[in-house]
């Protein structure tokens, strides 16, 4: 919300340095969001009178103007619309500086220039190119009386003003106006709070003698004031009025409405005035329709209201749609002479709920659905009534009607003054917590050895309980004057689980093998989804903003191909990728909901070029078994190298366990995904359940010490010839098995077919090493141990010893 | 001078050396034991006194030069030599370059904040992306008709009209944490807890439909806003350096009570500005009852902070789509 400076002086005194109040502003909870000063510099801007208008040659748009300075006409074009001969208008000329700053924050110079080939020596202003208002609808029009050639300040200074504009928590309804704003600079200050006097007339009543109300459900209104003026001329506001509200970014309408939103931004009530006259009947009816109601407001747009929504009505139809926006059919216009005015406290969820329905928030709703104070809507209608005959001295107040159904309990809260040190965790002195708690209007007296009675006004709905209390005290107290504990926090010593160092031991193993770590979205289109599983299979969002984030990711290899696919796109050449991150499925059961299956996977993939052409050797592509030997450097730095079992899956893929559960595989991507990611080369990627590796890490347990051997291992290779079907990791794994303890390693160094073998064979050469750490093996201890492996793998597969 | 020791001056100073042999051959004529200059010094004894000193000055200089020439010239052999190597053993070549891994600034910034509560005592904590409407708002205070509830703000992923099916959402902060932890554990606790989270926003350089958060929360007997302060002022001075200028200011948050929020100055003394850096509070009386702790026994503090903001600050970063796009000229920038 804008505050104006000048407007803000009325209620409480303030210092003469605007961002002094703006910081204490923060500090108190009304966050500063912007300060700007109104009106500053306009020394360099002139008055002007355009002496003669024609249309630019080659732009639409475009007029050239002849503009007197004062001294010499100057040629300025100009893209309003509402430049007229004679006018007297705000003049920047060439070298002048504009008040405002462009968006980057730069001052904006004037310089002679040339508009589609016509020169332009300055520029004729509009209000917001001078830092008046927000309003850019056409240039500023100044009284047709101005002498030219003087500065625009001589004319306007009476528009100085400074606008801060603040943050509004949800909590602080109260801080939507001015007076409440300055209520709570009082209290920091302890400098008086003064708000303008109003007196209630004698002769309100709960129905009027000519004109009545009526509340269909009080829950959702519960209380309305209306206040009938005869004798209303509308005409423009004066100019402090116009000012002010300017100056806070509102444009002045006429003098009714800007009374209406004068006293909002006063008060914090939102007022709405109808004219009386094109009212049918004499009375005013609020209610809800059973039909959605089509309704035209105040903007000149119909729009379809939905049931459940809270209307105030004549005798025949809709007039405004209660606490959101008046309707055209009842507006102040200039041939209004009779207004009823407005003051109600709307229910917050019923005006939250249709705003929301329309999309459209207005000043008022805004307050609304906030909460604004229960007790202020006859102060607020006679406040505004006061205004209109300051400037209306014929106008005449015929009925004040304040129908109040439901008038609201006050809250009494007791506070432990125990509790506040507690919270706060500093001594604060009882006299002082009352003392502040006043100044808020909170009253609040002693009650009892170290309780404070406080009685809530009736403009702090927020403040329910006792800790909401002691928020009161400590955004008062400030937070930074809060000392540090002399004890500390205590210190503990838990550690960081086991879960979150498995997973930084994965990430650090696989940037020490040179993969690059990326960060993915775990939402994808459905389409993208598509192919990578059944979308029945996968978990999908209701209600994506985009098409784009449909689906929650089934696997993070989609996040891989696109981030490949966008560097091959950039002439990147090999990429080397890897990612720890969270993937979504259906499961009945579920990880934490029934139906939804979350776990953590980690990725590593390889694509495009391993290596360019290098003087060391040429240019090559990653293979399968790159990837693979990352996989296995993985598992040995996990320490599961033991544990992993491979299977193929087909002739690219493979499949790893760990006992009997599935942790993952390691596969070429398929030619139809490389086509849709325009990927050329061949990419692999290894996909794995990082949970249950955690889980086997933690069964595998800390690794304990065991002797470095003291005698020396064998070495014994064997050649074998066997089936071309026959996987060479299978006979490995038979090798392993039957090598009893004493086979300690066993690697394949040589792989063979063509000559000399059979044509459906292969030839697989593995080298085994045997250690004993008891003693010097010799080749007697091994041969009976290989003879057994050939003969059981003869038996098995037919392969046979290649001689 | 001495004739004798100018004629060997001269003899050295026209001397060329080429190769080795030619090196070796000047040693031997000058500096070896049997060299002329050491013959030279035999004469000694034959000088007349007074002009023994400046004898011995000239014949020391003669042998520093002698010495220099030859260090001179093994020195400019060794260079030839080094040109001279097969074109393939030039150790100036550039090997292939094996690969470097890189760890994303996301990690690397969330490991710098680990490192820093794990020195304050806090253990970390992990949660659902997918979390139902109790953890995600009812137990943390949000009252029915809360903005944040709203569609358009928050991804659904189950809406259901049977009360009894709870509506699921892609967690909107990492607070729901906070109540998964105090549902299982008794207090003290003492955790952060790191996440994905997400809010149904349009793209833009300033955001993101997903994000990262770290919840903190401390939970005990007599915890004070006091406490919470000084755990704010160490993290930031822990974060940013000891010099850093923060201030607290009065905030709003459903679940926490009273609540604030810090601020880091950001940028040189007169150009710079308040920067906000992160959201705490006191956990609200509400949210210990949803989760089953008695708030009179127990108070605590909660904070949460956004991950890319602070890569963002501490990099430099001016996009926040940048973190997603997985760039690896970007990438390759956080070894």
């Amino acid at each position: 919300m804008k505050l104006s400076y000048n407007w803000l002086k009325e209620y409480v005194s303030l210092p003469e340095n605007v961002q002094e109040t703006a910081d204490t502003l923060t500090l108190i909870g009304l966050e500063e969001e912007e300060t700007q000063h109104l009106g500053a510099s306009l020394d360099q801007i002139i008055v002007g009178e355009i002496r003669a208008v024609t249309p630019h040659p080659d732009a639409d748009r475009l007029s050239i103007c002849m503009v007197f300075d004062g001294d010499k006409e100057l040629q300025i074009v100009c893209g309003a619309n509402n430049v007229a001969t004679g006018q007297k208008v705000p003049v920047a000329p060439v070298n002048s500086t504009l008040p405002i700053k462009d968006e980057q924050g730069r001052s904006i110079k004037i310089k002679k220039t040339k508009l589609r080939g016509v020169v332009s020596e300055g520029m004729i202003c509009a209000e917001d190119e001078l830092g008046i208002s927000d309003d850019h609808a056409g240039i500023m029009v100044l009284p047709s009386d101005t002498t030219p050639g003087i500065p625009l300040s001589e004319l306007i200074s009476s528009y100085q003003d400074s606008v801060i504009e603040i943050a509004i928590t949800p909590n602080r309804p109260d801080a939507t106006s001015h007076i409440g704003v300055a209520r709570d600079l009082s209290a920091k200050w302890g400098t008086p709070l003064t708000v303008p006097t109003v007196t209630i007339p004698d002769q309100v009543a709960n129905q009027g003698t000519n004109f009545t109300i009526s509340i269909e459900d009080p829950q959702k209104c519960s209380r309305y004031v209306g206040v009938v003026m005869e004798n209303i001329q509308v005409s423009p506001s004066p100019a402090w009025l116009k000012n002010r509200l300017e100056a806070i970014g509102l444009r002045s309408i006429n003098n009714i409405v800007d009374v209406t939103n004068y006293v909002m931004y006063e008060w914090g009530q939102p007022l709405h005035a109808f004219d009386a006259n094109n009212l049918k009947g004499s009375s005013i009816h609020v209610k809800s329709f059973a039909e959605p109601y089509d309704f035209t407001t105040l903007d000149g747009v119909t729009r379809k209201v939905p049931v459940g929504s809270l209307f105030i009505c004549d005798d025949e139809q809709a007039v405004a749609i209660a606490g959101i926006m008046g309707g055209e059919n009842s507006e102040v216009s200039e041939s209004t002479t009779t207004i009823v005015l407005e003051s109600a406290y709307f229910d917050p969820s019923t005006i939250r709920k249709c705003s929301k329905q329309l999309s459209l928030q207005t000043d008022a709703s805004y307050r609304f659905e906030r909460g604004i104070d229960s007790n202020i809507q006859l102060t607020a209608a006679i406040r505004a009534a006061d205004l209109i005959k300051e400037m209306i001295p014929e106008a005449l107040i015929t009925e004040t009607i304040d129908l109040h159904p439901i008038p609201k309990k006050s809250l009494e809260l007791s506070l432990r003054v125990s509790r506040v040190h507690q919270i706060l965790g500093v001594e604060i002195d009882e006299e002082w917590i009352i003392n502040q708690l006043n100044r808020l209007e909170i009253t609040s007296k002693r009650s009892g050895s170290g309780m404070i009675e406080c009685h809530i006004p009736s403009f702090r709905p927020d403040i329910e309980r006792e800790i909401d209390l002691i928020e009161e005290i400590g955004r008062l107290y400030d937070y930074n004057n809060i000392p540090s504990p002399t004890n500390g926090i205590n210190l503990s010593s838990s550690p960081f689980s086991d879960w979150e160092l498995d997973k930084q031991k994965i990430i650090e193993t696989l940037v020490g093998l040179g993969f690059n770590e990326i960060y993915s979205n775990s939402l994808i289109s459905e389409a993208e989804a598509s192919q990578f599983g059944d979308l029945d299979q996968m978990i999908a969002t209701l209600n994506p903003l985009t098409k784009d984030m449909t689906t929650l990711r089934p696997s993070l290899l989609p996040g891989f191909l696109k981030a490949s696919s966008y560097n091959k796109n950039r002439n990147a050449k090999g990429l080397r990728f890897f990612e720890l991150g969270n993937v979504f499925f259906n499961d009945e059961q579920g990880t934490f909901h029934k139906g939804i299956g979350e776990q953590t996977h980690v990725l590593i993939g390889l694509a495009g070029q391993k290596q360019e052409d290098h003087w060391q050797s040429p240019s090559s592509k990653y293979t399968f078994m790159d990837l693979k030997s990352s996989v296995q450097s993985l598992w040995v730095s996990l320490g599961l190298d033991h544990k992993i079992k491979e299977k193929l899956d087909g002739y690219n893929s493979l499949q790893y366990y760990i006992g009997k559960h599935y942790i993952g595989n390691l596969s070429q991507v398929n030619k139809s995904l490389q086509t849709i990611y325009e990927l050329d080369e061949a990419v692999y990627f290894a996909e794995f359940n990082v949970q249950l590796i955690h889980e086997v890490r933690r069964e595998v347990g800390v690794p304990t010490f065991s002797k470095i051997p003291k005698y020396p291992g064998i070495e014994y290779d064997i050649a074998l010839v066997m089936d071309k079907e026959i996987a060479a990791g299978t006979i490995e794994a038979e090798i392993s098995q039957m090598g009893t303890k004493l086979l300690n390693k066993i690697r394949i160094f040589d792989v063979y077919e063509g000559e000399n073998i059979p044509k459906n064979k292969k030839s697989i050469a593995y080298r085994m090493y045997f250690l004993d750490p008891n003693k010097t093996l010799n080749l007697s201890d091994i041969e009976p141990i290989i003879d057994k492996v050939v003969r059981s793998l003869n038996k098995k597969y037919t392969i046979e010893l290649r001689s | 001078m001495n004739p004798e020791i100018a004629q060997i001056e001269q003899q050295i100073k026209n001397y060329t050396i080429s190769n080795s042999d030619e090196l070796e051959s000047f040693r031997l004529q000058f500096l070896s034991k049997k060299g002329s200059i050491q013959e030279l010094f035999k004469l000694m004894g034959t000088i007349p006194n007074q002009e023994k000193a400046a004898f011995g000055k000239s014949l020391n200089e003669l042998k520093k030069l002698a010495q220099d020439t030859f260090d001179q010239a093994k020195e400019a052999q060794h260079s030839t030599q080094t040109t001279q190597v097969s074109a393939i053993d030039d150790i100036s070549l550039s090997p292939e370059p094996l690969p470097v891994g890189s760890i994303h600034p996301l990690t690397k910034t969330l490991q710098e904040m680990k490192n820093i509560f794990y020195r304050l005592g806090f253990n970390i904590a992990d949660g659902p992306e997918v979390e139902d409407d109790f953890h995600n708002f009812t137990a943390l205070n949000f009252p029915p008709n809360h903005p944040a509830r709203d569609t358009q703000d928050t991804f659904f992923v189950r809406k259901d009209d049977d009360p009894g099916i709870p509506d699921l959402v892609l967690r909107t902060h990492t607070s729901p944490v906070q109540i998964r932890l105090m549902e299982k554990q008794a207090p003290p606790i003492r955790s952060i807890m790191p996440g994905r989270v997400y809010r149904n926003e349009a793209v833009s350089p300033k955001s993101y439909f997903l994000f990262h958060q770290v919840e903190a929360l401390y939970v005990d007997r007599h915890v004070s806003v006091a406490d919470l302060k000084e755990s704010l002022i160490t993290f930031v001075k822990l974060m940013y350096g000891s010099d850093v200028i923060y201030r607290l200011r009065p905030s709003y948050f459903p679940f926490t009570e009273p609540s604030l929020e810090m601020d880091i100055w950001w940028g040189s003394k007169t150009t710079g500005k308040w920067l906000e850096i992160l959201g705490s509070g006191m956990v609200d009386p509400n949210v210990f009852i949803a989760a089953g702790v008695d708030p009179e026994i127990y108070s605590g503090f909660a904070w949460g902070m956004g991950v890319e903001r602070i890569a963002i600050l501490k990099y430099g970063i001016d996009d926040i789509r940048t973190f997603y796009e997985n760039d690896i000229r970007f990438l390759h920038q956080f070894i």
